[in-house]
Order: structure tokens, then C-alpha cells, then sequence
């Protein structure tokens, strides 16, 4: 078994714009060029979000090797910040420092393979084809440990694949917490790279922050209760401000852009119809408990973007399928209400109007109209049940609470919740009247309080 | 499908006078979903146990549509609504056997103790043995004790970490 320390191992560069130089070593190399891991080369990161920045082509291929290089910036940065002693067991320095190592690898190849069992237009197809009972991550939890290609580098590394695929999934032991955090919890590498990623090929400068002093500025500490705690500096916080900043105005411009959100209720109705049809793949065996027992790795290999646009093409070109023809921008849901939430009145008046549209003027919800509420969170990084990114105030060894010291994080814990609803072409006018006769009582309403 | 789980799982514990505390209802669906019963909401590590965003999400959205409501002066404890009571779940009967029995079986194992502290310690307790079990490492209780104080340090005495596992264990398999 090798060890990915040995200077017999070579290392490969691929040439990055958000790093520069992205390094990758035999094993990971062997990943990246098994045909699973090419597949993600076909499947777009942003889904239909092309529809709203032309550019926004790029796949999670590029993005999986960038949370590989982010990833292993936010752990180099934090061990040589903190006590070598809070990541590992052992306790001989030439033990720890081997475990350490061995940790980095391991995170290496979660970050490398987080999203290896990624569907084409993910939610959508998630919904449709694994029918609530797996999500992307346990597909790519039974790939880790099933599909030779990478099992085998994995283990070639001296590592056990169930360890990186663990990292992918709910239940982590506590000795690689700290490593679930950087993949997907509080310091979260994925969101660290997309931010970036997204907003430099959609061309938008939403999710820009200073990465450089973003990742060098967490520590581990131990707290007065032996607790392993997150920190950050005083000096620092407004890094973390600008962080959440970034991600709040991504997640409104990007991911849940209104004309966005419309395309993927249309995909939403469409993947319905193919389902209802019998057409789509099935390459997922369940056992009990809907334990996944088997993929079809054959089918799994080639169901990509591609494959579902064939489906989308045939159906347009067929006539029949008005959301294929949506989906091929030759036709649009149209956007009627879109609110950030307020206050308990607008809660109101969106029910109101669903009411409505539902018992009065006799449409159909999920044909004529589609109602879109959606919270949408900033960061696991602040959170008001977690409560676990400390501060370390000029010096002082206690750890406190951040959020007693920015007023801008206290507003960024609230998750924004964002009222829309879409109605097709042809129940516009009928649907906007009813909206302003309600939107017109309760702005009444509003003035009697 | 898995909010009518939600629903059924809500009314459930309502009519078995369990409160619709955000942390009970959190700590009882992770169970139910350690033992087999298809609620699959993603869980995370949290300071007070295993947490699920996604599950507090379906809450909210349950709230919207008018299913539950919070309790008037708590933000953290909900009432179903009582027209709910009276619409059949559309959950078929061996999940619902499934369900009422593990429910009940859990509210024995806590004692219907229904504190916060309980609540994480039970939740923790069930996320530790999982998360060796899914690494092949013996979930006896000498490691869930040390991956237990792992993850909240000295919160809890070594007693109370035990009982409760000695509690749990049994009925997670």
C-alpha cells in the first residue's frame, strides 16, 4: 500500500482560474480519469442557471477538483494555526504528524469525490428517480466503496474507503468531525469554491470575498468545557462578515434568481411527465429499509445532462410537451409574485392568493400556476442552535460567542424566505388580477394597523 | 411521501402527549430514521446533537400551509392543527405500525423525559453508535462514551453518558 508522502509519487497540475495550479497526486489522478468521475464533466454545476448568464457553463468536474484545492487550503491553514494535538488521538509528534498526513488524504479524496453521485439537474431528478429514499451523497457513499476504479486508488493510499465515504454521509465519528466540517459543515470548502467558481463564470460579482485571508483565519481551540471549538480571531471578523455577505447575495442572484427558479419548476413538471411515462433511467437496487444495495454503474455512467436533453429535444421537437419546449427556452413561466417575507401578513396574503387561485378561479396547481416559498440560510457557519463559532478576543484564552460582537452576523442568522409564484403565458392577466385585488386588501389592512 | 411521514409522526407524538418541541421532534425523527423508517432528512453534527436543516425547513413549510402552528409566546414548541388530526395519513399501515412502535419504544428508553439535556443526550447517544458502526468499530460502550465526550466534552458526567446508553442500545437494533 502506498503512501501519498512518498516522493515516488508524482504530482499533476491542472491549471485552474480561481487557484492558478490545482495538484493532484497518482491516486487522485486515477480517480479523476475513471469514467464515473469524467461523467461530472457532463453535468452542468449550475443546472439551467445558463438561462440567466449565458456563461454559466462550467461542470462539476472543474468544481469537484476545486474543492480538492479548497479543502486542502482551509485544513493546511488551520493546523498550522492551532495545537496539532486537538486533530488527532495520538500522542507521540512523529504518530500525530503521520496522522495527520493520513487525514489530509482522506479529506482529499471526500473533497475530490463529494459529489461523484451528483444527477443531472439534481433536485428535480433526485426527487423523480430516487423518490425521497437516497440523495446524491448515499449514491456516492456506495460508489466510494463499491466502484473498483476508485476504491482501489482510495486504497492504494493506505486509506479505507469507508473513511472518505463517511465524510460524505450523516454519521462521523468524532476523531474526523473536524474534516465533515470542511467538506460540508461550518467551514464548508464546497461553498468556499462555488462562491467563487459560479460568480467568475456566470460573470457576476456576487459571491467574490478574499478567499486568501478568508482561509487563513480559523483556529482550533479547546474551550473551559474540553470542547473543540471553531475560532476566530476578533481582528478577523469582519472576514466572516464579508463571507456571509457574499453568499447571502449569490443565493439571491444566482441559485434562486426568479427566472432561474422558474425553469427549474417547468424541469420539475417535465421530469413528472417522464415519470408518469415510464422514461427514466432506473439504476438504483434498494434493500431494506431502502438501504442501497446496488448501482447499475453501466446505466449510471451515461446518465448526464446530455442524455436528458436528448429526452427534452425529442419531446420539444414532438410538439406534444410544452415544458420541454420551456426547457428549451422556446417558451417561459412568467414570474407574478416575488417578495422577501416580512412579516406574518405577507404569509397571509400568499395563502390568500392560493386559496384563491385554487377553490375560485378553478386552475390547476402544478399546471397553471406553482408556488415557490423558499428560506433561504446563509451559512452553517452562524447558526442560532449551533452556536459554535467562537471568538478570541485580543489575546485572551476563553473562547466566546461571535455573534455577541457583529451586529451584522445577528441579521445573516435569520434565513431570508423568498414568496413567488409562476403562472404560465396564457392565465397571466387572470392571475395578476386576482393577486392585486388581494394585494390591494391587505395593503388596506396594513394602513388600518 | 416524506411529509406525510412528518405528519403522521407529528400527530403521533401529539396524541402520545410527547411536546412538539423542535428539539423532541428533531431528536425522534433521527431515531426513527436510525431504525429504518424511510424519513431520509439529512443530519449534521450540531452543538446540541444531531440536527437536520432540511427537517427544519419541512417545519416551516408545515407552518406556512397551515398544518401546524407554533404555540402562542414559544418559538420553540408547535400544535398541529386539530383539522389535521382528522385527515387519514396516506402512509400505508406497516410503516405506521413500524412507527408507532419505535416511538413508543423510545419514550420508554428516555423515561418520557422530555428535557432539553435528555433529548441531547439520547440523540447523541443513537448518532455516536451509528457513526462506529458505520466504520466497522464495536459501538460498545467504552467507545460511545469516548466518542460521546468527543463531540461535547465534559457536558455530561461519564454516569449519565452510560445510562443512557444502556437505555438506547437495545432498542436501536
Amino acid at each position: 500500500m502506498g503512501n501519498s508522502n512518498d516522493k515516488s509519487i508524482k504530482k499533476h497540475r491542472f491549471r485552474d482560474p480561481i487557484y492558478g495550479f490545482i495538484e493532484v497526486n497518482d491516486y487522485e489522478l486515477k480517480i479523476i480519469d475513471s469514467p464515473l468521475f469524467q461523467r461530472l464533466r457532463r453535468v452542468h454545476q449550475l443546472a439551467l442557471t445558463k438561462y440567466v448568464y449565458p456563461t454559466a457553463e462550467h461542470s462539476r468536474f472543474a468544481h469537484s477538483i476545486g474543492v480538492l484545492q479548497s479543502a486542502t487550503d482551509i485544513f493546511n491553514n488551520i493546523v498550522s494555526n492551532s495545537d496539532k494535538k486537538l486533530f488527532s488521538f495520538e500522542r507521540a509528534e512523529k504518530k500525530i504528524n503521520q496522522d495527520i498526513e493520513k487525514k489530509l488524504q482522506t479529506l482529499r479524496f471526500a473533497a475530490l469525490l463529494h459529489d461523484i453521485g451528483h444527477l443531472p439537474f439534481s433536485h428535480a431528478a433526485e426527487h423523480y428517480i430516487l423518490e425521497e429514499k437516497a440523495d446524491h451523497e448515499q449514491l456516492g457513499q456506495f460508489i466510494i466503496e463499491n466502484y473498483k476504479p476508485i476504491k482501489i486508488a482510495i486504497e492504494s493510499a493506505g486509506i479505507e474507503p469507508k473513511y472518505v465515504s463517511m465524510l460524505l454521509g450523516d454519521n462521523v465519528i468524532g476523531d474526523y468531525i473536524i474534516l465533515k466540517n470542511i467538506i460540508s459543515g461550518q467551514l464548508d470548502a464546497d461553498r468556499a469554491d462555488y462562491l467563487l467558481r459560479d460568480s467568475y463564470c456566470c460573470g457576476v460579482k456576487y459571491g467574490e470575498y478574499d478567499y486568501d485571508r478568508y482561509i487563513k483565519s480559523f483556529i482550533f481551540k479547546q474551550d473551559s468545557d474540553g470542547l473543540t471549538k471553531l475560532c476566530i480571531e476578533e481582528k478577523n471578523i469582519y472576514l466572516v462578515e464579508s463571507f456571509l455577505m457574499a453568499r447571502y447575495h449569490y443565493n439571491l442572484q444566482v441559485p434562486y434568481h426568479r427566472t432561474r427558479v422558474g425553469y427549474d419548476l417547468a424541469l420539475n413538471r417535465y421530469m413528472k411527465f417522464l415519470k408518469e411515462n415510464d422514461k427514466l433511467p432506473d439504476f438504483v437496487a434498494y434493500g431494506e429499509n431502502n438501504k442501497i444495495n446496488d448501482i447499475n454503474f453501466e446505466i449510471f455512467e451515461f446518465f448526464d445532462d446530455y442524455q436528458m436533453f436528448e429526452m427534452i429535444k425529442k419531446d420539444s421537437r414532438d410538439g406534444k410537451n410544452y415544458w420541454a419546449n420551456i426547457l428549451m427556452r422556446q417558451d417561459h413561466l412568467v414570474p407574478v409574485f416575488d417578495h422577501i417575507k416580512k412579516d406574518e401578513n405577507d404569509h397571509l396574503m400568499y395563502k390568500e392568493i392560493k386559496f384563491e387561485l385554487n377553490k375560485k378561479s378553478k386552475l390547476e396547481d402544478g399546471e397553471d400556476f406553482f408556488f415557490s416559498s423558499k428560506p433561504i440560510e446563509v451559512s452553517k457557519l452562524i447558526q442560532m442552535q449551533n452556536k459554535s463559532l467562537g471568538l478570541i478576543r485580543n489575546g485572551e484564552s476563553n473562547v466566546d460567542d461571535i455573534l455577541n460582537y457583529s451586529n451584522v452576523l445577528k441579521q445573516l442568522v435569520k434565513p431570508v424566505e423568498v414568496l413567488r409564484i409562476y403562472t404560465t403565458k396564457e392565465k397571466v392577466d387572470l392571475v395578476k388580477t386576482i393577486i392585486l385585488k388581494i394585494n390591494k386588501k391587505h395593503d388596506k389592512l396594513r394602513k388600518m394597523q | 411521501m416524506r411529509k406525510d411521514l412528518l405528519i403522521y409522526i407529528l400527530k403521533k407524538m401529539q396524541s402520545l402527549a410527547i411536546p412538539l418541541e423542535k428539539i423532541n421532534i428533531q431528536k425522534i425523527i433521527f431515531f426513527l430514521r436510525e431504525t429504518g423508517i424511510p424519513v431520509n432528512y439529512k443530519y449534521e453534527p450540531y452543538l446540541f446533537g444531531p440536527y437536520s436543516n432540511e427537517l427544519k425547513f419541512d417545519l416551516m413549510d408545515l407552518e406556512l400551509w397551515g398544518h401546524i402552528e407554533s404555540i402562542k409566546d414559544s418559538d420553540s414548541e408547535y400544535t398541529l392543527k386539530s383539522s389535521e388530526l382528522d385527515i387519514d395519513s396516506n402512509i400505508d399501515e406497516v410503516n405506521k405500525t413500524k412507527i408507532d412502535d419505535k416511538i413508543y419504544q423510545y419514550q420508554n428508553a428516555i423515561d418520557k423525559n422530555y428535557s432539553f439535556d435528555n433529548m441531547e443526550v439520547s440523540g447523541t447517544i443513537v448518532y455516536c453508535i451509528r457513526a462506529l458502526e458505520k466504520v466497522g468499530i464495536n459501538s460498545d460502550e467504552n467507545s460511545v462514551l469516548r466518542e460521546f465526550k468527543n463531540w461535547k466534552g465534559n457536558k455530561y458526567s461519564d454516569a449519565t453518558i452510560k445510562r443512557m446508553y444502556d437505555r438506547i442500545h437495545p432498542i436501536l437494533n
